[in-house]
């Protein structure tokens, strides 16, 4: 009798966290208070180009100031937190899987994520959990070992291990409404500007742009889906607080643009640009308004100098 | 290997079904095995320690026995203690005393020669010398026989549920139980698992929640103010208690489906009526071990009472040095033994004084003292330096505004402040309630009434336990 019970007791507690894991997914794959879910919800969508990357890109790339200079649509699929992996990820799903069409897509390397390939961070992946279910999704995870596994099939799971992002304070929410959107679809009101950071003269680390690197294989992922869906791709890097002038630091990118010129791409660093002039900056790694409106105007500039538009 | 991982959930799930598929005669082999991979999942190299202390015992216990002569059975146990607290000056001490040899040297106008050791602390070492010492101390005194079966001795020292962070076991309890054959038990099987899962619940819901503000107050990102210290301090004293009980809860389940008996480590020590009481609930397996191997030997209560307070002083002091190398914890011994010294002198007059309050007054009101005092020395536990711990001590002074420190706290922060006093709120009222027989007797008759709890602690530990914050247990690291 007993064992009974308790077998009895067992088979609906798993029942229950399989309700529960089929309902909270469902609830937070539809909903959108975050980025991940904002950008996986555009589907069949005409843009001239999208900007892809991480906060660098989210804050520091000015979409409304493009698209009055260039007079396109373009919309900012940046993640913040994310590195290459994630964004790849992001780009597949926007791409192939849900059939968004743009003509460029303009490409941020962050210095971290490149040298970093198989860094993750929870504030990116962790947006990511509801949608484990997806191939795209889980097939890039599963590489990163056992865990994502158990997130993917202990039913609940994932859910309780990052019940920060999505307990049931985010749950009531997609009845209820009252959480302000994660995110700003545009540029630069994320982070206001601060005076108080310390850490300003911190140079940013040498950018490992060697090709042993691992991040190659997400880069060059996110490159074959552009060749794939006859989008042009444009890489870039944005403005550092105090970026890496030295010896070594110019040869990693010189190596870069030299590589970039072989595969033919399009390679815009004006990483060492704004240097020390800390009114642009939010902080050490992040543009403000203003240093992202500067910022994108000399981007753009560049790009209409290069005639990397016309191509 | 933490408890609190999913490695430990299939190691435990391996490791109890061969248990008892396995004849009986070839299960200590198993949970040697396991024990060593157990340890050796932190830091292989440091097995060899443990090794040498046990080869070391091993040979002194059974020589002990053999001893004709008294002074003889007391020089292989001076060996044997040497060779442990050897260990553990190496490891644990040697930068410590250095540190201060060189400040010494610093004052004088000299330089300190003495090279630094460019060493980790091996996980748990206090605790498994400690067992080590228990076990020749009691060959020595005749209360145990010397252990002939290598393999049965080595299990002993390191039975993976209470090797890293105790409960510190006596030879007479443990050693025997590794001997006999037991059988599976489905309700032993239930009493464990409950066990468990109380500890997970303790230390994944509580515990780590909890660190999350108290790491960041520590941290002195957000200053110090009078409600943030003092949240950060109420935190850290239900965190430490959560993180330490919550371990040996999950050892002695761990232990019980094994059909083990470990000895309990703690009986609600926050509900102590005085800073003695607190020592008699509050990690029980090493007070009575300085009660047993140090104060008692010391004199105990048979000599004068100035003495029993400088012996008991004493102890306090060592207890502190045996948490951590540092001043900080040898102020939070002193604050400690001179406390508990203080109960002492003033015991007699005490009692008079309060002889005509209302037993319900001088209660709460003993109650609440010692666990503001027990909260207030856990700064010097919880801080890195003496600085630290001054900033927050200040921070109970600073009245500035808290909301406007509040804003400035990350999203991630505000959500454990909130969920933190929320799971500290649902925990204090499981404590106050498991205590009372009344309560306890109604879930034994009611089974619906457990399965309403059961359920609620479920949900509790989905939604609101820390599983991205795991922590490793604070006294692994003594």
């Amino acid at each position: 009798m007993k064992y009974r019970n308790h077998i009895i007791i067992t088979v609906a507690v798993v029942a229950g966290l399989f309700l529960l894991d089929g309902w909270f997914t469902k609830r937070f794959q539809a909903n959108n208070l975050y980025k991940t879910q904002w950008i996986i919800h555009k589907e069949k969508q005409n843009y001239d180009y999208a900007v892809l990357g991480a906060s660098h890109a989210y804050m520091g790339f000015d979409v409304e100031l493009a698209d009055s200079t260039l007079g396109m649509k373009g919309i900012n699929i940046s993640l913040d937190g994310s590195h290459i992996g994630t964004q790849s990820v992001l780009a597949d799903i926007f791409y192939k899987r849900n059939e968004n069409k743009t003509k460029y897509l303009f490409i941020c390397l962050d210095n971290p994520n490149l040298a970093n390939s198989e860094l993750q961070t929870d504030i990116a992946d962790g947006r990511m959990i509801p949608f484990l279910n997806y191939d795209e999704v889980f097939s890039h995870y599963k590489d990163f070992g056992k865990k994502w596994y158990f997130d993917r099939y202990l039913p609940f799971w994932k859910y309780a291990e990052y019940n920060y992002y999505w307990g049931p304070h985010i749950l009531s929410n997609t009845y209820l409404n009252y959480m302000k959107q994660d995110f700003d679809s545009t540029t630069g009101s994320r982070y206001s500007y601060s005076d108080k950071y310390d850490n300003w003269d911190t140079t940013m680390a040498p950018v490992d742009f060697g090709e042993s690197n691992g991040a190659f294989k997400y880069l060059n992922k996110v490159i074959n889906i552009c060749k794939e869906k006859n989008v042009k791709p444009i890489l870039f890097v944005l403005p550092l607080t105090l970026a890496d002038t030295s010896a070594a630091g110019k040869n990693h990118i010189s190596s870069f643009t030299s590589y970039c010129e072989k595969k033919g791409l399009d390679f815009i660093y004006i990483g060492d640009y704004l240097n020390y002039q800390y009114e642009y900056f939010s902080d050490k790694g992040h543009l403000n308004k203003k240093g992202a409106e500067k910022s994108t105007a000399l981007l753009l500039q560049i790009l209409k100098e290069k005639q990397v538009l016309n191509k | 290997m933490l408890f609190n991982s999913i490695d430990f959930l299939i190691f435990f799930i391996v490791v109890t079904t061969f248990f008892f598929s396995l004849p009986h005669v070839y299960r200590w082999i198993l949970l040697l095995v396991a024990s060593c991979f157990f340890y050796m999942f932190f830091k292989p190299e440091y097995i060899l320690i443990l090794g040498f202390t046990i080869v070391v015992d091993y040979i002194a216990g059974i020589k002990i026995e053999g001893a004709e002569k008294k002074s003889t059975k007391k020089q292989y146990l001076i060996l044997s203690l040497i060779a442990n607290i050897g260990v553990l000056a190496v490891f644990k001490y040697f930068n410590f005393i250095n540190d201060n040899i060189t400040g010494l040297c610093q004052l004088f106008g000299y330089t300190n020669q003495i090279p630094y050791l460019k060493i980790l602390l091996p996980i748990g070492l206090s605790f498994h010398t400690f067992q080590a010492m228990s076990y020749t101390i009691e060959v020595y005194r005749g209360n145990q026989k010397a252990e002939r079966h290598f393999g049965i001795y080595s299990l002993y020292v390191m039975y993976y549920p209470q090797l890293v962070a105790g409960p510190i076991e006596r030879p007479q309890n443990i050693l025997h139980q590794l001997k006999e054959h037991h059988k599976f038990s489905y309700d032993r099987f239930l009493s464990g698992l409950t066990l468990i899962g109380w500890g997970l619940f303790k230390k994944v819901v509580v515990a780590d929640r909890l660190s999350i503000i108290t790491d960041s107050m520590y941290a002195g990102t957000y200053g110090f103010n009078t409600v943030w210290s003092l949240i950060g301090t109420l935190f850290f004293s239900f965190q430490i208690y959560c993180d330490f009980s919550g371990y040996s809860d999950i050892a002695t389940g761990c232990a019980r489906i094994m059909g083990v008996h470990l000895m309990t480590n703690f009986n609600y020590p926050y509900f102590a009526k005085s800073v003695s009481e607190f020592w008699k609930r509050w990690h029980i397996s090493l007070s009575t071990w300085f009660r047993d191997y140090l104060y008692i030997p010391l004199g105990g209560n048979r000599v004068p009472l100035p003495r029993q307070a400088f012996n008991m002083f004493m102890v306090f002091m060592i207890s502190g040095i045996w948490h951590g190398a540092g001043w900080t914890f040898v102020i939070w011994g002193f604050l400690h033994g001179v406390a508990v010294t203080f109960e002492l002198i003033t015991k007699n007059s005490r009692k008079t004084f309060f002889a005509n309050w209302p037993a319900w007054l001088h209660n709460g009101l003993s109650v609440f003292g010692v666990f503001v005092f027990v909260q207030f020395v856990w700064i010097f536990f919880r801080a890195e330096t003496f600085q630290k711990a001054y900033s927050v001590i200040k921070g109970f002074f600073n009245y500035t505004s808290f909301s406007a420190q509040y804003e400035q706290l990350t999203a991630a922060l505000k959500y454990s402040l909130l969920v933190g006093f929320f799971v500290l709120v649902n925990f204090i009222l499981f404590e106050i309630f498991m205590r009372k027989e009344r309560i306890k007797q109604l879930f034994e008759d009611k089974p619906y009434l457990r399965m309403i709890f059961y359920s609620y602690l479920f949900l509790l530990f989905i939604f609101f336990g820390s599983f991205k914050n795991a922590q490793s247990f604070i006294y692994f690291q003594f």
